[in-house]
């Protein structure tokens, strides 16, 4: 077992490949009373051509297959898994991203009870016809839920301006009509691609035993036939740099508008240090130019074009990337062209050192807060190291990121073509 | 956790020592009766005050000084809680070890409460104008959201509803066809009447030494008045003749179900630690009688969940649905209740709710927010719970015990908030 001490953050990761290819890392929390595990499969909604288990041909699957596996994988012949969880003192959840899907509990007793259910439910799929069928009614429902929700279509409505191809443009449950065509033969052959210890990580947190949970888990991999396996491949359509749509107006049964303009980002390809380099010098240059304490901020505020809603986000994934900004607006039309103007401006601004010095600090003790939660750590960790980042080597990175960089960026990363804009405004009566 | 209690400021400083984090979380409530007549005014006294001082006359030298202290964050918001409407601060900041340089995190974020609080951008009486009349659009706006996010805007007419006789139903956001009757001046009485009557409650949390914390609000924040007591269970009853049956209707894709019952038990009677564990077996759980019947068995909705108000005695049940699924929902939500009453549930049952809730309380003392709420709510009890007893009780909960908190509960109204192609 290996260990890695982060002294400044006061933490000790341990870290085990298993021989069948299982990544285990640890974290003890003493002091601590629950104990969070999540089981995640690189396998989220951008999946959807790979080569399956055992065939060299690529295949296409229907859209929202990873996300209607997660739920049926709770569906077991002979047990209920929430019930077997709660009996432990556990509590059980699931959930689907882009890169991936996560299996978790949360307990405060009988971790290697529920470790044990963890490993085996996720290791055990049973789908029918019928319970695939029946599974159909709940996830239309959980897709209508996502369909009244204004700020759900407005973050997919400026993701399908950026992207043409990329499935990432994609709502992560599908449509009602797409996850018609999920059979329990398609389930089965997503799941033995992609549910392969070889692609997976399990990461425990919490007052435990280190060598005893490892142990733990080791022998109950061994006792499964699983050989370690290569690496899935994968395609990704090609995808321009340009953006799909340059703007787009919807409408929606809300009371006031929202505004989000977005900024694609082409370069693909990106991992470990180098991809969170990019993904935090980007946040910095959103933070000086829209955040709490900017010149642009408080315009905005005192012009009345923008409210508490207004917010900014950077997505930066191997296979695509972006940055969002906007939120509610009485005035649509002025917001966006103010954005847009903004956005369009960044590669001449001559960043300020002490503002800069300013933002990271914040920075810092952003990431401190965070930490604060076993769930952060946890999932964030885990969606990190399938790129081949290292979570705690955040404080170093914002440490090193100099002004230059922040320069460089802002001229490549703030591309006319590369932005969009999109409106959803309410509708009219 | 060793939790520390300090009453000789002129408010309840409490003090909680834990070694679990990172940071330190400040907390000050507010809290005083709820009021149709100054609501609104109250919602926007803690933006005002969060949004500049004389010190940082504008929102951007106000965020510049928190984020030269780390990142800290110091949000304002406002709570109804029982009969109570709370005007909240929360500060979160790093623990300085953690930190290069070893500043004085804490005291400096004394300090800048301190000048939120008594030294607001203000003169003559009055707030400064055109920070006033900028939070007043801001919490328009921010109401006019409310109605854009279905699942609250039900849960909130609901209310409104069942609640229309009764000071509950009063909006804590306050209502925008009162703004244009607040001013710089009269917003200015209501903040010197909070500051005057309201009951202040200061909480820290985190790796911290108590004494140090004590002595720097005594060097900083000593009002030098008495300790002022709150009252927060709001004991309003009704008395209901029908269910009541409310349709409203949007251009929507999905039916928000909403129903609105009265337990009769709020958090100082005998039967409520029964009714969480009833409620744990009823809707709270994904074992719960709502999930596995409305959702597993027969495929009508994604969420289905019961939720309880016990400062005030109510329960929610809630739900997303086809709008042609709504009566078969609505018989199916009243069979489980039914069942609940009459004792239909098996031993398992009421194990895997005690269970599910002694496992959400102990991960919810992981959290600082959660070491405060077990403290607010010990404060009400008779006889304080240690985590302990609290455990022990809940696990000595009978079946009889639960099917009579059951019996106590009554249907009040129904809220269904649905699509344009119904029927």
């Amino acid at each position: 077992m290996q260990e890695k001490k982060h002294p400044n953050i006061k933490e000790t990761i341990y870290f085990e490949e298993l021989d069948n290819g299982l990544h285990v890392y640890f974290i003890n929390k003493p002091g601590f009373n629950k104990t969070y595990a999540t089981f995640t499969t690189k396998y989220g909604s951008i999946d959807n051509e790979f080569s399956p288990i055992g065939q060299a041909a690529m295949k296409h699957v229907p859209d929202g297959i990873a996300h209607f596996l997660e739920h049926k994988m709770f569906e077991k012949k002979d047990y209920d898994v929430f019930e077997k969880f709660s009996m432990h003192s556990g509590s059980a959840n699931a959930f689907t991203s882009f890169t991936r899907t996560s299996y978790l509990f949360s307990c405060t007793s009988d971790l290697d009870e529920n470790l044990t259910t963890l490993l085996d439910y996720v290791q055990d799929p049973y789908f029918t016809p019928e319970t695939v069928e029946k599974e159909k009614g709940i996830i239309a429902q959980e897709i209508r839920m996502y369909d009244d929700n204004p700020d759900f279509k407005a973050y997919f409505g400026i993701i399908n301006n950026l992207y043409a191809e990329h499935p990432v443009k994609i709502d992560i449950a599908g449509t009602v009509e797409s996850i018609q065509d999920i059979t329990a033969d398609l389930l089965y052959e997503c799941y033995h691609t992609f549910y392969h210890p070889s692609n997976m990580i399990m990461f425990v947190i919490g007052e435990m035993d280190v060598a005893h949970t490892l142990n733990l888990i080791k022998e109950n991999q061994a006792a499964k036939d699983y050989v370690k396996q290569e690496p899935i491949p994968r395609s990704y359509p090609k995808e321009g740099a340009a953006v799909a749509v340059k703007e787009r107006t919807e409408e929606m049964e809300i009371g006031t508008a929202k505004v989000f303009v977005g900024i694609k980002d082409p370069v693909v390809g990106r991992s470990g240090k180098e991809l969170l380099r990019a993904d935090i010098t980007a946040e910095i240059i959103f933070d000086l130019m829209f955040g709490g304490s900017s010149d642009y901020y408080e315009s905005m505020l005192n012009k009345g074009l923008i409210n508490d809603s207004f917010s900014y986000e950077t997505t930066f994934e191997p296979s695509f990337g972006f940055s969002i900004v906007g939120g509610d607006t009485k005035y649509p039309d002025k917001l966006a062209a103010s954005l847009v103007e903004t956005l369009q401006g960044a590669g001449s601004i001559d960043f300020n050192e002490s503002e800069f010095e300013r933002i990271k600090k914040k920075k810092m003790g952003r990431f401190l807060s965070a930490l604060n939660s076993v769930e952060f750590i946890a999932n964030q960790f885990t969606q990190y190291m399938f790129n081949d980042v290292d979570l705690f080597s955040i404080l170093d990175v914002i440490n090193e990121i100099t002004i230059d960089e922040l320069q460089d960026m802002a001229k490549s990363y703030f591309i006319p073509e590369r932005m969009s804009t999109y409106k959803l405004v309410p509708k009219k009566a | 956790m060793q939790i520390r209690h300090f009453d000789d400021l002129g408010y309840k400083l409490t003090t909680v020592k834990t070694e679990k984090f990172k940071t330190n979380l400040l907390s000050f409530t507010f809290h005083s009766d709820i009021n149709r007549e100054n609501v609104t005014k109250r919602s926007l006294i803690p933006y005002v005050l969060r949004s500049s001082t004389k010190r940082f006359p504008t929102k951007k030298k106000f965020n510049t000084a928190l984020e030269d202290l780390y990142g800290a964050s110091l949000s304002a918001t406002t709570e109804k809680k029982g009969k109570a409407h709370n005007i909240k601060f929360y500060l979160s900041l790093a623990n300085e070890a953690f930190l290069p340089g070893n500043e004085p995190l804490m005291e400096e974020a004394i300090l800048l409460f301190k000048e939120m609080l008594l030294n607001p951008l203000a003169r003559d009486g009055a707030f400064d104008r055109t920070v006033v009349e900028t939070e007043k659009r801001l919490l328009e706006e921010y109401i006019e959201s409310l109605y854009d996010d279905k699942t609250s805007y039900a849960l909130q007419k609901l209310i409104e509803n069942m609640c229309q006789e009764e000071m509950y139903a009063i909006n804590s956001s306050g209502y925008i066809e009162d703004l244009p009757g607040v001013d710089a001046h009269n917003l200015y009485e209501e903040y010197q009447k909070m500051l005057e009557s309201d009951a202040l409650e200061i909480a820290v949390v985190g790796d911290i030494d108590a004494d140090k914390v004590h002595g720097l609000f005594k060097k900083h924040l000593n009002l030098k008045t008495p300790v002022k007591s709150k009252d927060t269970l709001d004991l309003e009853e009704k008395s209901i003749g029908q269910v009541e049956i409310v349709k409203e209707t949007q251009d929507i894709a999905q039916g928000k179900l909403n129903i609105g019952y009265r337990t009769h038990t709020r958090i100082n009677d005998p039967d409520y630690l029964p009714l969480l564990v009833f409620n744990g077996m009823f809707g709270g759980y994904a074992h719960s009688k709502l999930f596995m019947n409305v959702r597993e068995k027969s495929s009508l909705c994604y969420y289905c969940a019961s939720r309880l108000d016990n400062f005030k005695g109510l329960m929610y049940v809630y739900s997303g649905i086809e709008p042609k699924n709504y009566e078969k929902a609505l018989a199916i939500i009243e069979e489980q209740l039914t069942d609940m009453k009459t004792g239909a549930f098996t031993e398992k049952e009421l194990e895997l709710s005690k269970k599910s809730l002694i496992n959400s309380k102990l991960e919810s003392l992981d959290q600082a927010a959660g070491m405060l709420a077990h403290e607010t709510l010990n404060e009400m009890l008779p006889i304080p719970f240690t985590v302990e007893s609290w455990i022990k009780a809940i696990n000595s909960i009978t079946i009889e015990q639960i099917t009579a908190v059951a019996k106590k509960i009554e249907t009040d109204t129904i809220y269904f908030l649905t699509g344009k192609e119904v029927e």
